[in-house]
């Protein structure tokens, strides 16, 4: 009897511990994917990375323009519906677009912390770290532009340290963005082949530094940077303005760096929509529903604007206009004129009416900022060089070249004439007024105007009521809620 | 009436049968004979009317050693020696100890258990008799649970047990119920108790595939030193339920039947086809003027209008509801069984709604030898449930009565259509009801099995070892069509619908318990231990195809639709090991203590908290014992119970504790898309159980004497229950926005008090039961809000509930899980130079004659979203039950009521009805609308001010909230049973009637009610549910 007892005894605990000392209890999901089966092939680097474009996007999906030119003095939310003015800022807003920026970098910080230990092609392994450090570097780049200093968290989030972290001083993140970003030039291709365009090149990165490095006022770098751009003469201005804007030539030579979005996929563009200044017409030829508008031009800004051929590319305020044949009221009467302000027609997409999604890129970067960096930052240097006469004049000639040959044409020469003779102030204002005209709605003019030392004074011309507080957005109140480390802006 | 002949015919020749195979040998011969054993012969009567008792059980004591009485109460066994002693237990007895003393023949009687302290409890991995029981434990007998018809067993158990508030929120047949033991625990996470079939703990709460005759008691276990030893998953109670077992002895067949008839137990007043086009009339007549007034019929057209249809009347039925149950219980001394089948149909009061279902049982015991013994149970069931949409019932009351049914043509009537064709208003989104119930068709069916094996081993006297291994499997497939021809607005764009969903489980369970049981003089000792393992997956898979050319093949052939949509499929699994073990000692019968204790480790939990322990203890002092009141007979018990102890909740979604990535937007690189993959929510390797701390005092009284007898019982309990799991709003600079968090806190306090009263006038006898439970919850701690909102009741209507996300509901500290949160009605605007002064006059969504919303912060004006606040509870503050069973010679008759006090219900109906009468029909109140000055303060004027734009802003209010408190005639029964006849042991015929009448203040269908059902966060909404029936039944009983 006793052995059957110790017999028994001892089978119990060989039960038990077969229960409680294996994996019993470690269960994981079958239908997920989960970390012990994620980031271990090449294909999941390639996803993973993947991930830090399309959170990288989210920002160019509306932020861009919202933060870039409705909140400057060139354009306005359109009929109240979204966007953000001045005076409306205050800390209850910005904690999508916060949550949204930090998404991207945790997604970065995931990659680049996983695909180390992935058994992968070693150069390709090295490319895929430098395009996600250059998104995580553009990403803070975003978030020291809006809010100065910033957490800098590089590591991916595991646990609720990084949740905790405290403001980091905006020049240490401005060193680590130009950092990161040197550091990957030479681990990024110069092209890349159809099926992967729209990642980040050398040439990208190049480009971004020069922009960064205007912002910083560090001219002899930006002038330096952006003429190894131009010296590579890989990209080049599109001859007509108008092929610029072609939502079928998209990915031009002019084109360095686009978001990409293509209709009848998951990533549809909005832009048309959202530029279509509330005119149905637009956007369906009046057949689908009214859109709302998110941005329209100020009706200053339209008015300001020289007559010239890129007027009439970007900017179109009634209908019918000869300029847009196409665009037709409904029933081909209707009053024609657009409900809220003059539309901008940069991401203007013929095809909408017949795919309800639209196909136009956003540009991250073209060459024609690039030139006009190099503009401004010669002229910084240099004073205004023939070299620095030619990059601005390269930009006038093509928009004003309303038959797109190339060629000057009288006419066009009278509406916007070549710069000439011009001081160097006389020139830093030029190019600054130049940008404006190239660049806008394109997600620029707040910081140009910012790093230009004119904030206030251009928004108070506009009419707008900033003060110094302005400068930065306000951390969003709820995010200082939940980390105590974090300090508010100045004034709000 | 026919049925029952038949089946009478069909068991007579049965019953002949078995009682010709055990009549002739009615005693089991024992296993073993030795020299010095003795035979010893006896018979056994009841003490009460001297009548032999058949199927009692004699054990000589100390030994496995048993034979059970024959029909006529005789029994022969060959004991050990002259100095062996016989157990004698029958049930509803006092348990006999009969010294042999050198005796060979021996008469017992047996006396009915007047108190029931011998009645033997249930608890977790073990039993105890009434009287040794240290916990707070409520039992109700298999015999109480038949008197009701619902599918599900929980309905039985309603009112039953004080602590168990169990709410029907449907009345839809096999509609799971709301079952909460001592309140809500949890914010979030499951509120349900834990379900123990037979000792097995079982992941499905959904009951219907239990018979109820097949149950021999359920005993629902509420205090911590009851629920502890189920640990993690203990802290929302346990019910157990045991079914019958097989008895030696004579076999036992029983056949029930019944049958009904259900009829809707309330209809609603609405307004008829003539009222309902003047008013609406009269609504455009004012509405911007009657610039609109083309949408109304024309006042001759009015004129010749009669009632119309009362939609009401054309979805509802008389339905009828039928069972058949048959049961075969016998067995030898070493092979008992109980076996049954069971067919159930029940026709729901709504048109083509049906409920059927059959299970079978097999419970078999046997003892292999003096050292072994195996049980079995087995119970495969099979339902079909088709319910109907709750819109077809909402429909009902707001479908226009204008329309007929069906057109002249025969093809159904649209409101679509009238709005299209005539320019006549209403809305074109709302279907016909009658259409929807026979045109789309929506099936489940659930195909389940429950059986376990168990091995006990006999290690030594008082040691034994039982090994148990319980399987669950489940499948369930739900199907559905919606054929093209089925115009709806909602369904408009899929032409032809047709979809499957399948989920199947897969349940095993493995536990290993020792039980040593010990008296050293007045020292007993009762000692539990043992391990279980339990692993639960689950497979879901669904599919479903649009535009069918074709709707012959209906759900069965998706490949015949030409646009199929994406499936989705997924696998749970989860896993749970733990060691129990629990100690009764009792002192001279006076003083008991139960401690008890389980440590669990789940899948569930993180790295860091993967094992917890819960621990229990309790002290019990049986007063009546002390010497004291030793001698005072009519004390016939007296005990104070006293308890604490921790349980758990471990209810939270699956794989919270690991790092799990999710497909994210996809990126487009040249014209291609991508897939990215990112990482799915922060993990917290913290996180762990939900705990309920609980502390209990209960006292137990009996009283005894001049034939009858008197019980009490009250508890007191306070609940805390900590680390509840909320989603926590953390710093998004992490890449995060929430994390689930073990943070907040809920209380749960409250008195339960039970009473029996039993008269025993010999040939009458009577039966007074009644509990009241008092309970209290309150939220004491949330995270990042002081407030939550519920979830949105909107569903697919939208619009019930404008504001709030559709919520109606709040979670909000200090107060009850579930409080209505909306604006205060303080009545209407009499005159415009009252408005133009008043705390609304710049708002244009009012106006005379509309709602006076009060400006509860008193800032002077009313703000949307602002002046809000607490408006109700839908918690009651007691629930009870009383219920009465009266036996005059063969006949019987009794009764139950039920009810709740004072919790409030939203009435949806009136929300949308008074603001939607330009649209739908609507109830009767609205004739009392206000029309000028002084004509009425409560519903507002049949027009919309200017600035309103549609139904802005349906919301709750405290216009809309009613007094849901009820006292509910649940069940009365008249039965009469014919004894000895010839081949039958007894025939009972009885008539029955269920939810005879509700007394009231509640103006819907049925104040116990929620149209979600079993929702945490909302209760007590009234929003297009099922109404209850009212049910007449007969039936009989027969033994042979």
């Amino acid at each position: 009897m006793k052995n059957c007892y110790k017999t028994f005894i001892g089978f119990t605990v060989i039960i038990f511990f077969n229960y409680s000392c294996s994996d019993f209890l470690e269960e994981a999901p079958f239908s997920s994917i989960n970390s012990a089966n994620f980031y271990n092939t090449k294909d999941d680097a390639s996803a993973g990375l993947n991930a830090v474009y399309s959170g990288f996007r989210s920002y160019y999906n509306s932020s861009i323009y919202q933060h870039g030119d409705v909140s400057a003095d060139l354009a306005s939310s359109g009929e109240g519906t979204g966007g953000i003015n001045e005076l409306d800022i205050n800390p209850t807003q910005f904690q999508g677009t916060w949550g949204s920026l930090y998404t991207t970098i945790n997604f970065a910080n995931t990659l680049i912390n996983n695909i180390a230990s992935i058994e992968m092609d070693d150069d390709l392994k090295t490319r895929y770290i430098a395009e996600a450090k250059v998104l995580r570097a553009m990403t803070y780049f975003i978030l020291v532009q809006s809010f100065g200093d910033v957490p800098l968290i590089t590591t991916p989030t595991t646990d609720e340290e990084n949740n905790f972290l405290p403001r980091t001083d905006k020049e240490q993140v401005y060193n680590f963005i130009i950092g990161e970003m040197t550091e990957s030039i030479g681990n990024l291709p110069i092209e890349y082949p159809p099926s992967d365009i729209g990642r980040v090149t050398k040439g990208a990165v190049q480009s971004l530094l020069a922009r960064i490095y205007l912002f910083r006022k560090d001219f002899p770098a930006a002038r330096d940077m952006a003429l190894t751009v131009m010296d590579s003469e890989i990209y080049g201005l599109e001859t007509n303005l108008k092929d610029l804007y072609d939502v079928d030539r998209e990915n031009g030579e002019e084109h360095i760096f686009s978001i990409q979005y293509s209709a009848g996929t998951r990533v549809p563009s909005t832009f048309t929509q959202n530029y279509a200044s509330r005119n149905p017409v637009i956007i369906t030829g009046g057949i689908g529903q009214q859109a709302g508008a998110s941005i329209a031009a100020e009706r200053d800004f339209y008015e300001s604007f020289p007559d010239h051929y890129r007027k009439k590319v970007i900017l179109l305020d009634s209908i019918p206009d000869p300029f847009w044949p196409q665009i037709i009221p409904e029933n081909g009467t209707g009053t024609g004129k657009l409900q809220v302000g003059p539309s901008c027609m940069k991401f203007y997409d013929p095809n909408l009416e017949a795919i309800s999604d639209g196909d136009a890129n956003w540009p991250v970067i073209r060459y024609a900022e690039v030139v006009l960096i190099f503009a401004e930052a010669e002229n910084e240097v240099n004073g205004p060089t023939v070299e620095a006469y030619n990059a601005i004049n390269s930009i006038r000639k093509r928009a004003r070249d309303s038959n797109g040959d190339g060629i000057d044409d009288p006419n066009d020469l009278l509406e916007l004439p070549d710069l000439q003779d011009l001081s160097k102030d006389e020139f830093r204002v030029a190019v600054w007024r130049e940008r404006e005209l190239e660049l806008c709605f394109e997600g620029h003019q707040r910081w140009d105007l910012l790093r230009q030392d004119r904030f206030i004074q251009a928004m108070t011309d506009n009419g707008k009521n900033v003060e110094e507080k302005h400068k930065l957005f306000p951390i969003p109140m709820l995010e200082i809620a939940a980390n105590p480390n974090l300090t508010q802006n100045p004034g709000y | 009436m026919l049925h029952v002949f038949a089946l009478l015919f069909l068991c007579s020749s049965l019953a002949n049968r078995v009682h010709g195979k055990v009549g002739g040998n009615p005693l089991f011969e024992p296993d073993y004979l030795s020299n010095s054993q003795i035979v010893v012969t006896g018979q056994v009567f009841s003490k009460t009317d001297g009548s032999p008792l058949p199927g009692v059980n004699i054990v000589e004591k100390g030994t496995t050693n048993g034979v059970v009485t024959d029909f006529d109460g005789n029994f022969s066994i060959n004991v050990n020696d002259g100095n062996a002693v016989l157990v004698v237990s029958y049930i509803g007895h006092a348990t006999l100890e009969v010294p042999i003393n050198g005796r060979t023949s021996v008469t017992v009687s047996l006396e009915e258990s007047a108190t029931g302290l011998d009645e033997v409890i249930v608890l977790g991995y073990g039993s105890s008799k009434k009287s040794d029981l240290t916990g707070s434990v409520g039992q109700v007998s298999g015999a109480e649970l038949t008197k009701s018809s619902g599918a599900v067993l929980q309905q039985a158990l309603q009112g039953k047990v004080a602590g168990a508030q169990i709410t029907q929120t449907s009345g839809s047949p096999g509609a799971d119920l709301r079952v909460r033991i001592r309140g809500s625990n949890s914010v979030y996470y499951g509120n349900d108790p834990l379900y123990v079939i037979d000792g097995v703990p079982v992941s499905d709460g959904s009951l219907s595939y239990i018979n109820p005759n097949d149950v021999e008691s359920i005993s629902v276990l509420k205090d911590a030193s009851a629920t502890a030893i189920y640990g993690a998953r203990g802290a929302n109670g346990v019910v157990m339920v045991t079914t019958k077992k097989g008895r030696a002895g004579i076999t036992e067949v029983s056949i029930d039947y019944y049958s009904g008839v259900q009829n809707v137990a309330k209809k609603l007043d609405v307004l008829n086809a003539q009222e309902w086009a003047t008013t609406a009339r009269l609504f455009w007549t004012r509405f911007r003027d009657g610039g609109l007034l083309s949408r109304a019929y024309s006042e001759e057209e009015i004129a010749n209008m009669g009632e119309g249809t009362n939609w009401q009347d054309e979805i509802y039925r008389t339905a009828p509801i039928q069972n058949y149950d048959i049961s075969v219980r016998g067995g030898s001394d070493k092979t008992k069984f109980f076996v049954s089948g069971n067919y159930f149909d029940q026709q729901g009061i709504a048109i083509n709604s049906r409920f059927q279902k059959g299970t079978l049982r097999v419970n078999l015991d046997h003892t292999i030898n003096d050292k072994f013994s195996i049980g079995l149970h087995l119970t495969p069931s099979y339902i079909v449930n088709r319910p109907i949409d709750s819109d077809i019932i909402y429909q009902g009351i707001i479908q226009n009565p204008v329309l007929p049914v069906r057109n002249e043509d025969g093809s159904y009537s649209s409101q679509a259509e009238i709005w299209r064709t005539t320019g006549i208003y209403m809305s074109p989104e709302h279907q016909n009801p009658v259409q929807m119930a026979y045109e789309r068709e929506n099936v489940v069916e659930r195909s389940r099995l429950l059986s376990d094996l168990s091995i006990t081993y006999n290690i030594l006297e008082g040691l034994t070892y039982k090994s148990t291994f319980g399987l669950y499997l489940d499948n369930r497939t739900g199907s559905s069509f919606t054929p093209s021809y089925f115009e709806s607005e909602i369904t408009r764009g899929s032409n032809g619908s047709a979809s499957r969903n399948q989920t199947n489980k897969f349940n095993w369970l493995h536990e290993s318990i020792i039980n040593y049981t010990k008296d050293v003089d007045k020292h007993h000792f009762d000692a539990t231990a043992g391990f279980t393992a339990q692993s639960d997956r689950d497979d879901y898979f669904s599919t479903t195809t649009w535009e069918f050319a074709n709707n012959s093949t209906g759900y069965y052939n998706l490949g015949a639709g030409n646009d199929p949509q994406n499936p989705s499929s997924y696998r749970n699994r989860s896993s749970l090991a733990s060691v129990l073990g629990r100690i009764n000692y009792t002192f001279d019968q006076k003083y008991l203590l139960t401690v008890s204790g389980r440590y669990d480790g789940s899948s569930r939990f993180g790295g860091n908290n993967q094992f917890g322990f819960f621990p229990s203890a309790a002290l019990a002092w049986r007063v009546n014992k002390e010497s004291f009141l030793e001698d005072v007979e009519v004390i016939s018990n007296m005990k104070l119970r006293l308890s604490a102890g921790q349980t758990g909740n471990q209810s939270i979604p699956l794989y919270q504790n690991v790092q799990t990535y999710g497909i994210g937007s996809p990126v487009i690189f040249g014209n291609t898309e991508y897939t990215s993959i990112v990482p799915g929510s922060l993990v917290n390797n913290d996180l762990r159980w939900e705990k309920t701390d609980q502390f209990d005092l209960g006292l137990d009284l009996g009283f005894f004497g001049w034939g009858s007898n008197f019980d009490f019982t009250v508890d007191y309990y306070y609940k805390k229950t900590t680390d509840l799991l909320l989603n926590v709003q953390i710093p998004r600079q992490g890449g995060y926005s929430s994390l689930l968090k073990n943070i907040g806190s809920v209380e749960n306090q409250g008195l339960e008090f039970s009473t029996g009263l039993g008269l025993d006038f010999g040939e009458l006898n009577w039966n007074l039961n009644g509990n009241i439970s008092f309970n209290k919850n309150k939220v004491l701690q949330l995270s990042g809000s002081d407030k939550y909102f519920g979830s949105s009741i909107n569903q697919r209507r939208v619009g019930v509930i404008g504001k709030n996300g559709g919520a109606a509901s709040v979670v909000m500290e200090g107060q009850p899980l579930g409080v209505f949160w909306g604006n205060i009605f303080d009545g209407l605007w009499q005159t415009q130079e009252e408005y133009d002064n008043g705390h609304m006059a710049n708002d244009s969504n009012s106006g005379p004659g509309f709602e006076n919303w009060r400006d509860i912060d008193g800032n002077g004006v009313f703000e949307e979203g602002i002046d809000e606040t607490v408006i109700g509870d839908p918690n009651p503050d007691y629930t009870f039950s009383l219920s009465s069973d009266l036996m005059y010679k063969d006949f019987d008759f009794s009764f139950s009521f039920y009810g709740t006090q004072g919790n409030d219900i939203l009435n949806a109906y009136k929300i949308e009805g008074l603001s939607q009468v330009n649209n739908q029909n609507v109830i009767t109140l609205l004739k009392e609308a206000w029309d000028g000055p002084g004509t009425g303060n409560l519903i507002p004027k049949i027009d919309r001010p200017a600035g309103r734009s549609g139904t802005y802003p349906n919301r709750a209010a405290t216009n809309y909230i009613e007094d849901g408190s009820f006292i509910r005639l649940q069940n009365v029964t008249l039965g009469y049973t014919f004894k000895n006849l010839n081949f039958l042991k007894n025939a009972r015929l009885y008539i029955s009637g269920e939810n005879l009448f509700v007394v009231t203040g509640y103006s819907g269908y049925d104040p116990e009610v929620n149209s979600r059902g079993n929702d945490n966060t909302v209760l007590g909404v009234d929003d297009g549910v099922y109404p209850k029936s009212r049910t007449i039944r007969i039936g009989a009983q027969l033994k042979f």
